[in-house]
């Protein structure tokens, strides 16, 4: 089978999606994440952003990380 | 059939942003399948793929289950650089994906998306509602607020709640939930500083910041 004989159907995925945007509809105007905090990014993924220019206007901040050097999962027993 | 393919004509294309991370998973996930491996997305895509207009990532992290029989450094190898990723430190890029493995074992609810021809396994949406809420809470991760509020609007009734509380029982952060709805209720601006006056009030009530 070649890309060009496959048939995606994302049908009942599309559908969800509606129904949740359509509840968002509204939501956008009421917000601007301009200094909000997130998590320190890895050096690599954050210079990765910056060159393709898609850093958001969030605020890097430090918070723990797992073994590998990635943002854990947060909880109660790793709080700052 | 050649994944490879499929993904160039995926990514060349120039659908709706969810549509493309929903296909490229799929490609990715199919291919660690083939590999004897069970993928499945987690973190910031996972909240896209459930709430499009909550967040919008190109960053795809997948917690692949470990095997025993299968080595996971070459089947990692072999995956990735057949379907044209370069390994850039602990991660995979290719176009605007950046695929990341930050976890090899999944113990998390998980729902599977009906994408044809490969469905996608994708952590529930419960569990990625709480993580953000707990990491608003016990980090003080503002923009966690953001999308915790956000999917909460997206999700609306289709909200698990018995899912959802268990999973914030577990790390005390109800209050952070009732009052991230409250602030959604309230019709208020959400911004840094709202959220913030949202923390102040957990932590005067006995909450960690």
């Amino acid at each position: 089978m070649s890309a060009d004989e496959v048939v995606w159907d994302l049908t009942e995925l599309e559908e969800m999606w509606a129904r949740r945007r359509a509840r968002m509809a509204d939501f956008h105007k009421r917000v601007d994440r301009t200094g909000m905090k997130r998590p320190r990014r890895n050096p690599e993924e954050a210079a990765w952003l910056a060159a393709r220019g898609e850093l958001p206007p969030t605020v890097e901040v430090d918070t723990p990380l797992n073994e590998q050097g990635s943002t854990p999962r947060p909880g109660r027993h790793n709080a700052i | 059939m050649d994944l490879r393919e499929m993904l160039d004509e995926v990514l060349a294309s120039e659908s709706d942003h969810a549509t493309r991370l929903a296909k490229s998973a799929a490609i990715v996930c199919e291919a660690l399948r083939r590999e004897g491996l069970e993928a499945t997305v987690v973190g910031g895509a996972a909240i896209e793929l459930h709430a499009p207009d909550a967040y919008a990532t190109t960053d795809l992290d997948l917690v692949v289950t470990e095997r025993f029989s299968v080595d996971w450094a070459a089947a990692q190898a072999r995956t990735f650089g057949a379907l044209g990723f370069t390994r850039s430190a602990r991660h995979w890029t290719r176009d605007d994906l950046y695929v990341e493995i930050p976890g090899r074992r999944m113990s998390d609810p998980v729902v599977v998306m009906r994408i044809e021809p490969f469905p996608l396994r994708v952590v529930a949406k419960e569990v990625v509602l709480a993580d953000r809420i707990v990491g608003f809470k016990y980090w003080g991760v503002t923009d966690y607020g953001l999308h915790a509020l956000a999917m909460l609007t997206a999700f609306g009734s289709e909200l698990d709640e018995a899912v959802l509380q268990r999973h914030l029982e577990r790390e005390n952060a109800q209050d952070a939930y009732l009052a991230l709805r409250r602030l959604r209720e309230s019709g208020e601006a959400v911004t840094d500083e709202t959220l913030e006056a949202v923390l102040k009030v957990l932590s005067d009530r006995g909450g960690v910041r």
